[in-house]
């Protein structure tokens, strides 16, 4: 398995300057927090609730940040990190002053853009709200705010669809004495502006904007600050009109017609708004919208290519399978295959479609689909490859499996191995239970026969009750998963039990923060 | 014909009737307990739990417990249902199984308070529902005709108090004390495809049978009873065990010698075929007990009577004569008496 990696790590164990105890310590800190950020969503799951899961995942966060903050931040940049974990992260940069790490100061600011900028708007949104819950309010926090808001090219659009959450994030930024003098100063053409009023807007709005767009983000400033007089730009001036013309709303978001339709146009209907506003729709409401498009007689087109595969599952559980989202699910496969620095000749699969893989109601059939997303990746890993469900069923690639009934993996272990393959993955959220400790006891049978196939565990799902994923196995290393393109989460996790210093050098390499480290 | 019948009118029937159109399913078992679930074609829709139709619950004097059925069917109250809530409002329970009628509204003022000393009635809204834990369940349904709020203090205060809770009297210390365990029971056991009952285990001991009118109206009370009532009772399992971590290997364990994959692959078969078989056996050994049932009460069509048997007390619903919902704890002087019989390791 470290092999796996290893090309990708530079090796400069002696740089990086760790101390004893924090060799110590890292492995099982390290363990803990990637299972937590690999998967952890910040919704209760088949087995915990939100609350537990929040406590969980803050204890992970908190651990492996109290050992080494620069370590912590890479971490953050992993590919696979949901963005949840990536809003706890940059929250908990924010709050805690800096003091030490062992990568210059500069490393951390460029990695906190580099998050942000990850982030869905929405997320990104949501994480300055919680920085206004939590009255995070240093300058740093302030200056991040106002540069990705005031700075971003879809303003415009963010203005109309998320105006009461800019408005909220601005107003922690700047205060609520100088939000209401930037929406007086604002309200004013430049010409009348004294030189104390220019100050103001150069201080607090102009230095962030990018480009000659100056005029166009005052304007959409503005409007989030409730200030609707004299709206030039096109999406601005729709949505105040659409209050009255509701044909207007065609350039609107649907989400902000809808509430413009619930208020102000009572008789129409959600498929009208759905027909008026279909060409806003944005990728992912596409594929969220299909079935009351499908109600409503409305169509909307979505590309399947332009979704991840775990989401395309979820799809297809919903809507049916198609040839189409096959398709498009073997080219991601095997796109992700390709760069994972791996290949079998012959790869075994189990796949526990137990009732559990279910999950839980916020967030249905996401535990099978990404077991099936992963399993479709790992096959493709392999000039051949064979699957089969933990209740004895072989099954396709591409191919839907409804889960249900118990969980029994121990006979599905020794017919895979049967087939003798390179390496078999058990794709299983760890809960066995006909009976529990059969396939533990079956691994320890098979490597009494003498057969030393690495048998590997990844868990789509976090049980914040254990610390981590649940293992079936003593001797099997679970290793939690969320996505396909997370898999190399697990990998680096089993490096750096075995080797601290190897797996902090593959952790600086897989983020790309080679720029950052001091010469070897 | 039941509508003719009066209160105290008693009938002998078998357990068979209560499992008939059942099979026992694969055996689960993790830790202290085991389920053997009963699948079932017969499926009566007719029926929903409080769960499954979000019922509003509420109380309007303390030991009164009310329920408003919006659907449009009958809603069968599980035997011992109950409601922890996050008000300044006392939690309830149900003393005995209820009926409600389609569109109907119900209160039993023969519930009982499951948290003494806390004022206040709970607002009607839907909750988590709960199934008292099975040490109490006997006591419940021995008073289930008094109208006193407090009746079960008393063996909620010695029921914690033997499981090492403070707090005379309410329910909720040990659901607070113990709730990382009761959730990790509901996380072990599965529903198994046209399940509607189950036969429940603790340390090989049988100490209850389930059974539900529909497969849906499993699925919405199956947490409830093996967390609280079930899991409760593997709790107190592991206390007696001296608050050992449960023996997380299966009961029948495979030889050390094995020579092959073959070999391997059709011993765990062979145990599989024999934890089957023994389920059956467990199951058939209940089918000839005999039950009396007391009746109660005929609503919509539908009657209620209080079970009893040499080694089970709860409550069955009837339809004429077929039986539509069923929970029968096994009393503790049953559960006490039975000899845990761990099974040896597989050997041919």
């Amino acid at each position: 398995m470290q092999d796996l990696i290893a090309t990708q790590v530079d090796d400069r164990k002696q740089a990086f300057g760790l101390t004893e105890t924090q060799r110590e310590l890292l492995p099982l800190a390290f363990g803990s927090f990637l299972d937590s950020v690999a998967t952890a969503t910040g919704r209760g799951t088949f087995y915990n609730s939100r609350e537990e899961q929040a406590a969980s995942v803050e204890a992970a966060h908190r651990d492996l940040f109290d050992i080494d903050r620069d370590v912590y931040t890479a971490a953050l940049m992993l590919p696979g990190v949901t963005d949840y974990s990536r809003q706890i992260g940059v929250r908990r940069l924010l709050q805690t002053t800096r003091d030490g790490g062992i990568l210059p100061a500069e490393f951390e600011a460029v990695a906190m853009t580099h998050l942000v900028r990850g982030l869905p708007t929405q997320r990104m949104l949501k994480l300055f709200g919680m920085l206004r819950r939590d009255r995070v309010n240093n300058a740093r926090t302030r200056r991040l705010i106002l540069s990705e808001i005031l700075s971003a090219d879809g303003l415009e659009f963010w203005a109309v669809k998320y105006r009461e959450k800019l408005r909220v994030a601005l107003t922690h930024a700047w205060g609520r004495r100088t939000a209401s003098i930037l929406r007086s100063v604002l309200a004013k053409s430049v010409d009348d502006r004294n030189e104390k009023e220019a100050q103001i807007v150069r201080q607090n709005v102009t230095r962030f904007v990018r480009g000659d767009v100056v005029a166009r983000t005052e304007q959409c400033v503005r409007f989030i600050l409730g200030d609707e007089e004299g709206l030039k730009l096109d999406r601005l001036a729709a949505y105040r009109d659409a209050k009255s013309n509701f044909d207007r709303g065609a350039v609107l978001p649907p989400e902000t017609m809808e509430g413009l339709r619930s208020r102000y146009h009572k008789d129409r209907t959600n498929a009208e708004v759905l027909a008026l506003t279909k060409s806003q729709l944005t990728t992912g409401q596409k594929i969220a919208v299909q079935r009351k498009a499908e109600q409503s007689g409305v169509e909307v087109e979505f590309d399947p290519a332009k979704y991840d595969a775990v989401r395309l599952y979820v799809y297809a559980f919903e809507m049916g399978m198609t040839d189409e989202i096959r398709q498009a699910l073997r080219e991601k496969a095997e796109a992700a295959a390709a760069r994972l620095p791996v290949q079998f000749e012959r790869v075994g699969v189990l796949i526990d479609a137990s009732q559990s893989m279910i999950g839980h109601d916020t967030q249905a059939r996401r535990p099978i689909a990404t077991a099936l997303a992963l399993g479709d990746l790992l096959s493709a890993t392999a000039d051949e490859s064979v699957a089969i469900t933990s209740d004895g069923r072989a099954i396709e690639s591409y191919e839907l499996v409804e889960p249900s009934g118990d969980t029994s993996l121990a006979a599905g272990l020794v017919k895979l191995l049967k087939s003798d393959p390179d390496v078999v993955f058990v794709l299983s959220d760890g809960y066995e239970n006909a009976p529990a400790g059969r396939f533990g006891e079956t691994v320890a049978a098979v490597r009494r026969i003498g057969i030393q196939t690495p048998i590997h565990q990844f868990t789509p799902v976090f049980a914040a009750e254990s610390q981590g994923v649940r293992t079936l196995s003593d001797s099997v290393v679970a290793m939690p998963v969320s996505k396909p393109e997370a898999i190399g989460l697990g990998l680096l996790k089993a490096l750096i039990e075995s080797d601290v210093d190897r797996g902090v050098a593959a952790l600086f390499g897989m983020t790309k923060v080679a720029g950052y480290l001091p010469a070897a | 014909m039941f509508r003719k019948r009066k209160k105290n009118t008693s009938t002998r029937i078998e357990v068979r009737e209560v499992l008939r159109g059942c099979e026992a399913g694969r055996l689960q078992s993790v830790g202290y307990m085991q389920v053997i679930p009963l699948v079932s074609d017969l499926n009566d829709d007719r029926f929903v739990s409080p769960v499954q139709c979000d019922a509003d619950v509420y109380t309007t004097s303390y030991g009164t417990l009310g329920f408003r059925n919006s659907s449009d069917s009958v809603m069968i109250v599980p035997c011992h249902a109950g409601y922890v809530v996050k008000q300044h409002a006392q939690d309830h329970a149900m003393a005995h199984a209820g009926v409600v009628a389609t569109a109907g509204d119900r209160r039993y003022d023969t519930a009982a308070c499951i948290q003494a000393s806390q004022g206040g009635f709970i607002k009607k809204g839907s909750y988590r529902m709960l199934i008292l834990p099975h040490a109490l369940r006997e006591h419940a349904l021995q008073k289930r005709g008094e109208k006193n709020y407090q009746k079960l203090w008393d063996d909620i205060s010695v029921f914690n108090q033997r499981l090492g809770v403070t707090g005379q009297g309410h329910l909720e210390y040990f659901l607070k004390a113990f709730k990382k365990e009761l959730d990790e029971f509901v996380a072990e056991f599965e529903c198994v495809p046209r399940q509607v009952g189950a036969i429940v285990l603790i340390d090989d001991r049988v100490v209850g049978i389930e059974r539900a009118p529909s497969h849906e109206y499993w699925l919405s009370i199956w947490p409830s009873l093996i967390r609280e009532c079930y899991g409760s009772l593997a709790i107190e399992a592991a206390k007696a065990n001296g608050d050992r971590a449960p023996d997380r290997s299966p009961t029948v364990q495979l030889p050390v010698e094995i020579a092959s994959l073959e070999e391997l692959e059709s011993l765990i078969a062979e145990i599989a075929s024999q934890e089957d078989e023994r389920a059956r056996s467990t199951v058939r050994e209940l089918l000839d007990e005999p039950l009396d049932l007391q009746y109660e009460e005929t609503v919509a069509d539908v009657s209620i009577d209080t079970a009893t048997s040499e080694h089970f007390t709860g409550q069955v619903i009837r339809d004429g004569d077929k039986i539509v919902y069923a929970s029968l704890p096994a009393t503790s002087a049953f559960v006490k008496s039975q000899a845990r019989t761990r099974a040896e390791p597989f050997a041919i």
